[in-house]
């Protein structure tokens, strides 16, 4: 029960961290965007991780009455909008210029997104290592009959 | 002929062994999928003190709370996690350290891999006796 559950809990891993890659993806594609549907420049996006309990609610509840703290699994729980300032360009032939010539550009920084492109490919490998290894300790166990 | 040979204190305890690292795999897997997670902190088992309580025999049993109650056999109790101490918390108040963590994955698998070896071994031997030694 014990590694069905940690391979679970890898998958949430691997499920969050894509997320994750997949807003900062949106954020770099959007570096230069101007208009959006609510109006306005794109704002940088960001996401929420809580820690919760593994997909499997009875196994879950299960593990909370006769073990107390258990392993935890990770969840997005929420997509964020950067709330700082806009970046300012003079830029007067541009069509979203104002009265002083100036553009609002989206608020993402390409150096922080590719830092944290970075961050989330490596948690993303510690995941699939995991993975491994619990198929290995599956794989050593099921030669013990042998 | 003493005790029943398939049921001997060194399988028990091993099999133990095998049970407690699947537990901290387990733990292993939560802290890494928790990496990024604001304010988490780092789980793992007590594995040395785990595995001498289970040997002197820390057991639980369902209680009868009624004298008609037939009750349940012995069983273990189940491993308690505990949150580690002593480990740099990082400005979003999480600490957990990826190479602490890795490392415990790859020490977890040898010696899960090194204790089946050694119950698969001690069953080959228990076969061969049953075979005649062919």
């Amino acid at each position: 029960m014990s590694l069905l559950s940690a391979l679970d809990i890898s998958a949430m891993g691997l499920t969050a961290q894509r997320r994750r890659i997949e807003v900062i993806s949106s954020n770099l594609a959007n570096a230069n965007t101007t208009r959006t549907a609510e109006g306005g420049p794109y704002r940088r996006r960001d996401l929420v991780f809580e820690a919760t309990s593994p997909p499997d609610p009875f196994s879950a509840a299960l593990n909370t009455e006769i073990e107390g703290q258990a392993e935890q699994g990770v969840e997005v729980t929420g997509i964020y909008q950067d709330d700082s300032a806009f970046i300012r360009r003079y830029e007067p032939a541009h069509p979203d210029a104002d009265a002083q010539g100036y553009v609002l550009l989206p608020n993402v920084s390409p150096v922080e997104e590719m830092v944290n492109l970075l961050s989330a490919t490596r948690s993303f490998e510690a995941n699939t290592q995991s993975i491994n290894a619990i198929k290995q300790i599956a794989q050593k166990s099921l030669e013990i009959g042998r | 002929m003493g005790e029943f040979y398939l049921e001997d204190p060194t399988t028990r305890q091993m099999e133990k062994f095998l049970d407690l690292s699947i537990q901290r795999q387990a733990l292993v897997s939560s802290n890494l999928a928790n990496v990024d997670t604001p304010g988490y902190k780092t789980v793992d088992l007590n594995f040395e003190r785990e595995l001498r309580e289970a040997s002197e025999g820390r057991e639980i049993s369902v209680v009868a709370t009624n004298p008609r109650h037939i009750g349940s056999g012995p069983a273990h109790a189940p491993a308690s996690p505990e949150e580690v101490e002593g480990l740099t918390i990082r400005n979003d108040l999480n600490n957990v350290n990826i190479d602490r963590e890795m490392t415990q994955l790859a020490t977890n698998t040898l010696k899960f891999s090194m204790v089946a070896q050694l119950i698969a071994g001690h069953f080959r031997t228990l076969k061969s006796a049953i075979n005649d030694g062919r």
